[in-house]
């Protein structure tokens, strides 16, 4: 046996000890934003993980994956409460909208109905249909078929990136011109 | 039926494959439809031409078949449509021109003596041109002359084809069409509605394609309003027979929208007035639709009314190509109707798309009075779209009304390309 086996064996050792130690540490990830009710105003309601829904009180926490509901003549506005300036995002009108995400930038969808969006400040997606409409400080109306921005600038992707000023209206489908109600075969 | 689907397969795809060229401005785009239907159930008194010989032109309602003794008698039949579409067009800016051809052809193997009730239109079907925005702010305009498509919001009374003129623009919270067209040159298979038995009456006839009658279509959209789309809408039917113009008239408004959380709704009513006969008729109806998440389950609640002031106004009479389920196929007049349905999707035989099973009740109140009577319809039914462009279609369902007890069956395939 080699006198040197022992020594050997040392470093193989501390060799899958810093192994070990570097398999044992926690994934980098990107930190959830804590997002939470700031103004609620009329009917509004959030459903978290698909349970019951809560009145949108303000100061409750509203986590990736909620569901958020709004009455006519309804807002709710978020801020982040890890942020310096504490970003708004203020949503209202009839709409159900779902926080997708909420790591890096504040991501919702549009599921039913039309919204009025106010985002101050903070790094906004918004999904509609397979368009994604993105800001940081605007005001904008939305529904599944149009948006019509009266505040700020939205970078709107249809299939290339364009940009809408304060004052301009998109159509977010225009192959052919569908009506509001019902379809058109 | 997998004999048909096989074919068209066959057939179709390299037709397909070879079209849907664009280069330089010009494009070629080809499409199919096929679609191959067996159904079980009672055929719209309107449209089964003559089942109690009872000679050309005859309008045969559901109290004509109830007084004949046929009201149990279910009528079988298999209904195979081919649909070949071409559009060839050229884009220049904003704007593109097309010219648009179609083929169609109707076949029902065993149901009719005569080899011409196998039909076919062939031929130019029109020329579109769409111009759309230069600005975002900009609508989007569409005129279209040849065969054209007129429809009210939910197809319940307008559903047609015709021979005329269209045109729709379209802004971000508005929408406006205008069309008219003939009806004299489309075969009565195709259309589908419900309409007042004067009418309904032209699409009665043994003759290939229907009487001559212009139709007229405006449609005014807006929205959204308080979260709310607003629609109204007015079709016109003219009876050159009678010589007084666009003598009957079905002016509706639509209103649909979010409610609170997942529940929505969509409320539509629809007057029918005639110059030639006093009175009006009301269909109206109201379709609440709660989305129950995160379960994949949508509950439908539809409540809906049809009356009228006098004589055959008060009747809507449904006109099919094919046979309807009894309950609210049968003629609406003086009825009030409560739908409940329940629909749901499930990944089944590990495909990618989902099977759509779907339960519906329906109770029928007749509110004429001591005559009255209570109906009822379960049916259930799925919808599987097995291949991105094949979808198989089936319901089943038993119900008891006027008409007695009748059960009804469908199971249909199209291939869409």
């Amino acid at each position: 046996m080699s006198r040197f086996l022992p020594m050997r064996l040392m470093s193989v050792g501390r060799a899958l000890c810093a192994l070990l130690f570097v398999l044992a540490l926690p994934p980098l990830e990107a930190q959830d934003l804590q997002v939470d009710v700031s103004e609620s105003r009329g009917t509004a309601e959030i459903q978290i993980s698909g349970g019951d829904w809560f009145q949108a009180v303000t100061g409750r926490s509203v986590p990736a994956g909620a569901r958020l509901a709004t009455w006519i003549g309804a807002r709710t506005g978020f801020v982040l409460v890890e942020s310096d300036d504490r970003a708004l995002v203020s949503i209202g009108e009839l709409s159900v909208m779902d926080l997708e995400n909420a790591t890096e930038r504040l991501v919702f969808r549009l599921i039913v109905g039309s919204a009025s969006v106010d985002a101050e400040g903070v790094d906004l997606v918004v999904h509609v249909g397979d368009h994604t409409i993105t800001t940081t400080n605007a005001t904008f109306e939305l529904t599944p078929d149009a948006i019509l921005v009266s505040r700020g600038q939205v970078f709107l992707e249809i299939g290339g990136s364009r940009t809408l000023e304060a004052g301009e209206s998109a159509l977010l489908n225009v192959d052919r011109p569908r009506p509001l109600l019902g379809s058109l075969d | 039926m997998r004999h048909y689907l096989v074919l068209a397969h066959l057939i179709l795809l390299p037709l397909v494959h070879a079209g849907a060229q664009a280069t330089d401005g010009f494009f070629l785009e080809f499409g199919a439809t096929l679609e191959s239907e067996a159904s079980l159930g009672m055929l719209s008194a309107a449209v089964e031409s003559d089942p109690l010989d009872a000679g050309a032109d005859a309008l045969l309602t559901s109290a004509d078949l109830l007084a004949a003794g046929v009201d149990s008698s279910p009528q079988t039949i298999l209904l195979n449509r081919l649909t070949l579409s071409v559009e060839a067009g050229f884009r220049l800016d904003a704007t593109i021109v097309e010219a648009l051809g179609s083929g169609m052809v109707h076949h029902s193997p065993g149901r009719y003596e005569s080899p011409l009730y196998t039909t076919a239109t062939l031929g130019p079907s029109g020329v579109r041109i769409t111009r759309f925005p230069r600005r975002w702010d900009d609508g989007v305009l569409e005129l279209t002359f040849g065969r054209v498509h007129l429809q009210d919001p939910s197809a319940m009374v307008v559903d047609q084809l015709v021979d005329g003129a269209l045109a729709m623009v379209r802004f971000p919270r508005a929408f406006a069409l205008g069309g008219v067209g003939t009806t004299r040159f489309v075969g009565r298979y195709f259309y589908d509605g419900r309409l007042v038995p004067g009418d309904a009456a032209v699409f009665a006839s043994d003759d290939l394609f229907a009487p001559e009658r212009i139709l007229g279509l405006i449609r005014v959209e807006y929205g959204p309003l308080a979260g709310q789309t607003l629609g109204i809408h007015a079709s016109f039917y003219d009876d050159r027979e009678s010589g007084v113009g666009f003598n009957s008239v079905y002016p509706g408004i639509a209103i649909e929208g979010p409610i609170v959380g997942s529940l929505s709704h969509s409320t539509q009513a629809v007057i029918q007035a005639t110059t030639v006969t006093s009175g009006v008729g009301l269909l109206a109806w109201t379709t609440l639709n709660y989305a129950f998440r995160p379960l994949p389950i949508d509950v439908v609640l539809e409540t809906g009314f049809a009356s009228g002031a006098s004589g055959s106004l008060s009747e809507f009479t449904a006109v099919s190509p094919r046979p309807i389920s009894p309950g609210l196929g049968i003629t609406l007049t003086d009825l009030l109707w409560v739908d409940v349905g329940v629909e749901t999707e499930l990944m089944l035989f590990g495909g990618s798309e989902p099977v759509v099973p779907r339960l519906n009740g329906v109770l029928l109140f007749d509110v004429t009075g001591p005559d009255g009577w209570v109906g009822f319809e379960a049916t259930g039914s799925f919808s599987y779209r097995i291949l991105s462009d094949l979808v198989l279609e089936g319901s089943a369902g038993l119900s008891q009304s006027e008409l007695g007890w009748a059960p009804h069956f469908s199971l249909a395939g199209r291939i869409e390309l």
